[in-house]
């Protein structure tokens, strides 16, 4: 098992730069997610860890050793491919036994080979299907062929790039779980690509967070979600998304305590902010909102009902804003103009120009 | 069920037209079947055409065809010059076809426009120069050998641009994942197309051997000009001696051509659907 390092990496195409100067070190059996949106470089950099795309700047090490130029085939490491890539004239025995047979390092012996197949193939659920084609099977089913392939031959490192995104809303959820549990089973280094951010969310260590080819900011979770570093990952983490608007920090003695005026009101803050300036962005979870409270004004537009809970989604300046509402409470009509109340505790406060997190 | 008529005015006009077509290209066909099966006298001497046989049905012209043509060997010429060559341009091809889809090595574009550029000129452009060439190396001449026949029925034949370009489209159409999922697992390139590219393109790569089987056994120019002794005559030589040979039976050397397109015809009968799905390969997608 193994640790891997990006240490100022960056990857151009022509004139696109797809990752952008990244450091980021997955330590040893790791669950690492890189989050972002399409096209931020996610794919990209996973690519350059399994030696499928060059380094243009920097270096990549796994473990101790630098990979930089060293064959795909030779840095031990599995990879599972958004399309599931299974050989469609194989059998699922095969597939899983492909990368035992195609290795140009000491090939096992076929009765090893044999049992190492059978006892991926029981990890996933999979023994009686070996004899049949990819064709036919079910999503899930391909899916877990492609996860049967990557763990056959113990690799250090796992590489998925959105395993799950070709399957229903259902079997995603439960995919998830199992392939917690392979990799506490494994216990091998995982790095996971996906935009999904329940995904990331509900199933990594640590989560970095990229956007535009540049990492944005790594951590676990919840510590993700409770100080977002700058606007982009407050946005992006979190569903429905934290609620906006822009504000000016009120510091005169005259006006009492210490809050944020905005168009539609003011939030109180309990310290105050560690910074002199003047204008903020100002973000609220839609769980840290409170309607029938006098800090807000706000239109309601819309109520979703979700069975355990409510969204009520309101017009705040110019802003949508969602709240999020306890089932049993009562629900706001649409159209009302309602107060909302806000804990200035669990207030985001960011720099606007430069998008940074203010303390 | 108004709505309907105009459809299926449709499909009797496709009907119509591909009937009629279909008569145009088996007409021929039948023709000379009837003709083998007719006296070659009562062929000459008839007062008014007829597409069907002259009585008496001569059962036996196809066996008579065989023995007098001496069919026997130039069909085992032909056999042996026919896989020579297909196996030859079938390994060939695959393997420029893997270097021109996946492969980076200097002038490759330049190398694959002049690849390309050979489509362009018919045989009988180099058909000179090559038999010269030949004729220096001793491989034809009238006192040829078996070896130095099949040489020369081969050689010039044994790599060909249009197996290469086809090929290649179909490794084209292999998914990249499947290529990076494969180097990942540990396959070399020769492993890849062994074990990867050939068997997922296999149905192109099927009607390319069937191709290239057609045309290889179906030559006539070159042959007729490459072997200088009718004792290495291929199929289609000892059909042009035969017919000269016997201007009186004219049935027989109608019954020898169906003969000499037998493995044609069976060949085509059984794989036609995969020559369909080859001819149109890379034409969808
Ligand atoms: N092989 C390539 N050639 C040129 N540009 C590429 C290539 N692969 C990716 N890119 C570009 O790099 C950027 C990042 O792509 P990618 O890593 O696939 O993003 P993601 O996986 O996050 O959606 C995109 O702008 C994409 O167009
Ligand atoms: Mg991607």
């Amino acid at each position: 098992m193994s640790s891997v390092s990006f240490d100022h990496v960056t990857k151009r195409f022509g004139d696109t730069t797809a990752v952008d100067d990244l450091t980021l070190e997955v330590a040893d059996r790791e669950f690492m997610v890189l989050l972002g949106p399409s096209g931020c470089g996610k794919t990209t950099a996973l690519r350059m860890i399994a030696g499928l795309e060059s380094v243009t700047e920097g270096e990549l090490r796994i473990g101790e050793r630098r990979v930089n130029d060293v064959d795909a085939r030779d840095r031990d490491i599995s990879m599972v491919f958004q399309s599931y890539a299974l050989y469609p004239h194989m059998t699922v025995r095969k597939n899983i036994e492909s990368p035992l047979v195609a290795t140009r390092h000491a090939r096992p012996a076929a009765a090893e080979r044999a049992a190492r197949v059978r006892e991926a193939a029981d990890v996933l659920d999979l023994a009686p299907y070996l004899d049949r084609k990819p064709g036919e099977l079910s999503g899930g089913q391909r899916q877990r062929v492609a996860l049967a392939r990557a763990i056959v031959r113990r690799p250090q490192v796992f590489l998925m790039d959105e395993p799950l995104s070709n399957l229903d809303a259902k079997l995603r959820t439960q995919t998830r779980l199992e392939l917690v549990e392979l990799w506490r089973r494994l216990e091998a280094t995982f790095i996971y690509v996906t935009h999904d951010q329940v995904e990331a969310m509900t199933m990594a260590s640590r989560i970095a967070v990229i956007a535009d080819g540049r990492l944005q900011q790594v951590g676990p979770p919840q510590a993700v979600y409770d100080r977002p570093a700058n606007l982009f990952v407050a946005g992006f983490i979190g569903s429905p998304p934290m609620n906006m608007i822009a504000g000016e920090v009120d510091r005169s003695p005259l006006a009492g305590p210490l809050r944020v005026r905005t168009a539609i009101g003011n939030i109180p803050l309990p310290t105050p902010p560690t910074t002199n300036l003047h204008s903020v962005v100002a973000g609220i979870r839609p769980e840290h909102l409170r309607l029938g409270g006098s800090d807000l004004s706000v239109e309601v537009l819309n109520v979703e009902q979700l069975g355990h809970e409510r969204h009520v989604i309101c017009r705040a300046g110019d802003a949508r804003w969602v709240v999020r509402q306890a089932a049993h409470e009562p629900a706001p009509a649409v159209g009302e103009r309602v107060g909302l109340g806000v804990d200035g505790a669990s207030l985001h406060l960011f720099d606007p120009t430069s998008t940074e997190r203010i303390a | 069920m108004a709505t309907d008529a105009p459809r299926r005015g449709a499909a009797i006009g496709w009907y119509v037209l591909l009937s009629a077509l279909s008569l145009i290209v088996l007409f021929p066909v039948w023709m000379t079947i009837a003709r083998a099966l007719s006296d070659g006298s009562a062929t000459l001497f008839a007062r008014t055409p007829s597409v069907l046989p002259y009585s008496p049905i001569q059962w036996d012209a196809f066996s008579r065809a065989f023995t007098e043509g001496g069919l026997g060997r130039p069909l085992l010429v032909s056999g042996l010059v026919t896989l020579i060559i297909v196996a030859a341009q079938t390994a060939t091809a695959v393997g420029a076809a893997y270097a021109f889809a996946f492969l980076e090595f200097p002038f490759k574009r330049i190398v694959m426009v002049l690849c390309a550029a050979t489509l362009l000129l018919p045989i009988e452009v180099t058909l000179i120069a090559n038999i010269q060439t030949l004729q220096e190396v001793g491989l034809v001449s009238p006192s040829q050998g078996f070896g130095e026949a099949i040489g020369a029925l081969t050689l010039p034949f044994l790599a060909q641009a249009f197996g290469i370009f086809l090929i290649r489209q179909g490794f084209l159409g292999i998914p990249k994942d499947l290529r990076d999922a494969a180097q990942l697992d540990g396959y070399s390139d020769l492993g890849f197309l062994r074990r990867v590219a050939v068997p997922v393109t296999r149905p192109v790569i099927g009607s390319f051997v069937l191709i290239a089987f057609l045309s290889a056994y179906n030559q006539y120019v070159w042959p007729r000009f490459s072997v200088k002794t009718n004792r290495w005559d291929t199929v289609q030589l000892a059909l042009r001696r035969f017919g000269l040979d016997n201007p009186d039976q004219l049935n027989l050397g109608f019954a020898a051509a169906i003969i000499a397109a037998l493995p044609v015809l069976v060949l085509l009968l059984v794989f036609q659907k995969q020559l369909i799905r080859g001819l149109t390969a890379g034409a969808v997608k």
